[in-house]
């Protein structure tokens, strides 16, 4: 579960994020969309407790990003961008258990933690081998276990289906999914319409800092068809002097 | 607190297994100064020699007169070949002989009558092998007007056969002093330790920082529930090590040269005194690990880290210019106060076999307080988000 209360960002002149306000339940998939400057590493950032916001406030799980970030942390997992992020040094396995250990792990339930993500997300063949010699997707795969190897309730992903092939995009959706089976609450940012309509709940539309509407994708779905809802959010996010 | 330390520890050996892995490292860290400092160090050796010994073997010089007692006596010395010249000046230019001079015809009656005479050597300073033999044809002029001045001679005949006798000197008078032993160990080798200590966590310290943000892990990294001076704890302990690992492969390499060399340099450095200068390794490549770490996390990319580490290495050299001419004796208390130069006068004193432990202490303690500095300094930033996100 996460509140997102009236949150403001402003970086020395540039208001990043205005009065930004939704929440995200249990077992949803929340799409966050905006074009590039909008807002959206922000806000996920602001989620995160990387950054701090200039007003407002985030509740994860009932605790605050200002009180108690500690915590926060302990319940989110990330996966920014479509660099995946893994040390290239390290073996898929190494890389899982240092982020285990970094995120206060006991050591006793590490190995079996990782040797389950392992199963799970199929990799054993090459959980041993260093990740610098891994294909793209096989990365894909090592980066998704590791966002959720200290079992967060809360999934960020910021930008993840930018510059993929479809079949590390499909790792991605795929694993976003078993996401909501778990019951974990999912933001999911990205550019692209196509791929917020087709697997996100609901749909936030952000531009230049502030919500500009929030929907129901399955309930738009049934409504309009593809081409009346591209339209809705063309004229959203079109300012009135780029209309034609 | 002991959470952190615990963190930090994670880290640290986890940066440590990425660095071992890494052959870039190795080469440049420590296999390199290991091998460059000695093969350095061999080379100015082997450049001096090759001067000494032409210096020694043969010296060419004209003479104006034949048939005088200065005649005589440089016929006598093996170093000295007489060359018959039509043309002095051409002579000296062109390198042929190193030394012409000139004489008067009648010098031998002179010296008798105990009459003003004339002696005079114009040399070749241009070239380097020129400029060396000229204190070899000085020190027979300076023996010839010596005798000429402390004893009398009643014909000419006597004063030729006076002066027909060879004369050898030892190896040190003959030669400019030029103490080898001190350069290295005054100039080279502080300058070299620091260099490595300061060079060996250079690279590291942008892997870890600004790497880290171009690799996109640094983002992961941050949002786990270990807190920012654990991790960067952690950092700067992996960029110590291998600092610390370059500094003291430098110190092996030398030590390896001072073994296998001929040099009359010798390493009188005790135990305690390899102890501390171990201990003050590891406080300057502390100190340098600290501020490179500083400078790697504000910046967005390892280019940019670079650009601005790259002058840094150098500024930090300065300082050792000033200890050139410096002798051990100077050393005051405001001199260890001093970042850099207070490091080079302890490792001056080791080398040289003093241990002073107030020095030391001072010198450490300083240390440790610029370390402590940077290193609130480098934490404050890491948890300010406009350092760590920069646009
Ligand atoms: N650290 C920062 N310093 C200054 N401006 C920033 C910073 N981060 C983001 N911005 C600005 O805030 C706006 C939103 O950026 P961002 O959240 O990255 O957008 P998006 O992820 O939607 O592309 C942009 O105009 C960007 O230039
Ligand atoms: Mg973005």
């Amino acid at each position: 579960m996460i509140n997102i209360l009236n949150v403001s960002k402003t970086f020395k002149t540039t208001e990043a994020l205005k009065d930004v306000s939704f929440e995200v339940n249990d077992s949803e998939i929340v799409g966050l969309l905006g074009e590039n400057g909008a807002g959206k590493s922000t806000l996920l950032r602001i989620i995160s407790t990387m950054l701090s916001p200039t007003n407002g406030n985030v509740i994860v799980n009932n605790h605050s990003i200002l009180d108690d970030p500690q915590n926060v942390r302990k319940n989110i997992g990330i996966l920014f961008g479509s660099e995946v992020g893994l040390y290239e040094r390290l073996t898929a396995r190494e890389n899982l258990e240092y982020f285990a250990k970094l995120n206060g792990m006991p050591d006793s339930e590490i190995t079996e933690r990782v040797n389950h993500l392992v199963e799970k997300f199929s990799f054993a063949d090459y959980a041993d081998k260093q990740v610098g010699t891994f294909s793209k997707g096989m990365k894909q795969k090592v980066a998704v276990a590791r966002s959720i190897v200290h079992n967060p309730s809360v999934m960020l992903f910021d930008e993840p289906d930018s510059g993929l092939d479809f079949k590390a995009a499909k790792i991605i959706f795929d694993f976003m999914e078993l996401c909501r089976e778990e019951g974990k609450s999912i933001i999911f940012s990205s550019h692209s319409m196509e791929n917020i309509k087709n697997y996100s709940d609901r749909m936030v539309v952000i531009h230049k800092g502030t919500v500009v509407k929030t929907f129901d994708v399955h309930e738009y779905r049934e409504k309009y068809t593809d081409r009346e809802i591209n339209n809705i959010l063309f004229s959203l996010v079109c300012d009135n002097d780029e209309n034609v | 607190m002991m959470k952190t330390f615990k963190q930090a520890l994670v880290v640290f050996f986890k940066e440590m297994k990425c660095l071992m892995r890494d052959t870039k490292t190795f080469i440049f860290g420590i296999f390199l100064p290991l091998i460059l400092v000695p093969s350095m160090l061999f080379i100015i050796d082997f450049s001096m020699k090759g001067t000494q010994t032409k210096l020694a073997d043969n010296v060419n010089i004209a003479i104006s007169n034949k048939n005088n007692s200065f005649y005589t006596f440089c016929s006598a010395q093996d170093v000295l070949t007489i060359v018959d010249v039509s043309d002095p000046q051409k002579a000296l230019d062109s390198g042929e002989i190193s030394a012409y001079v000139t004489i008067d015809e009648d010098i031998d009656e002179k010296i008798i009558a105990k009459k003003a005479y004339n002696l005079d050597i114009q040399y070749n300073e241009s070239s380097m092998n020129a400029m060396m033999s000229m204190p070899v044809v000085m020190q027979y002029e300076k023996a010839y007007k010596y005798v000429l001045e402390n004893y009398k001679f009643d014909s000419i005949e006597n004063l030729n056969k006076a002066f027909d006798t060879k004369i050898d000197f030892s190896e040190e008078t003959q030669l400019p002093q030029i103490d080898t032993s001190s350069l290295y160990f005054n100039i080279l080798v502080p300058m070299m330790l620091i260099l490595y200590c300061s060079m060996g966590s250079t690279g590291t310290a942008i892997e870890l920082s600004s790497g880290e943000k171009e690799r996109g892990t640094f983002e992961p990294l941050l949002s786990t529930c270990a807190n920012r001076s654990g991790i960067i704890l952690g950092k700067l302990f992996a960029t110590t090590a291998m600092g610390v690992a370059s500094g003291l492969c430098t110190a092996l390499g030398l030590c390896g040269y001072l073994l296998v060399s001929s040099s009359s340099s010798k390493l009188n450095v005790s135990i305690p005194g390899m102890l501390l200068l171990l201990l003050i390794i590891i406080l300057t490549s502390m100190f340098f690990s600290s501020i490179n770490l500083l400078i790697g996390m504000y910046s967005k990319s390892s280019k940019e880290a670079q650009i601005y580490l790259m002058p840094m290495s150098l500024i930090s050299l300065i300082p050792t210019f000033f200890t050139f001419a410096m002798d051990i004796s100077q050393i005051t208390y405001e001199h260890l106060a001093i970042p850099v130069y207070n490091i080079i006068c302890i490792i001056k004193e080791i080398l040289a076999g003093i241990v002073n432990f107030a020095h030391i202490g001072i010198t450490a303690s300083w240390l440790i307080l610029y370390v402590s500095v940077s290193l609130i300094f480098t934490l404050k930033l890491f948890k300010k988000e406009n350092i760590l996100f920069r646009f």
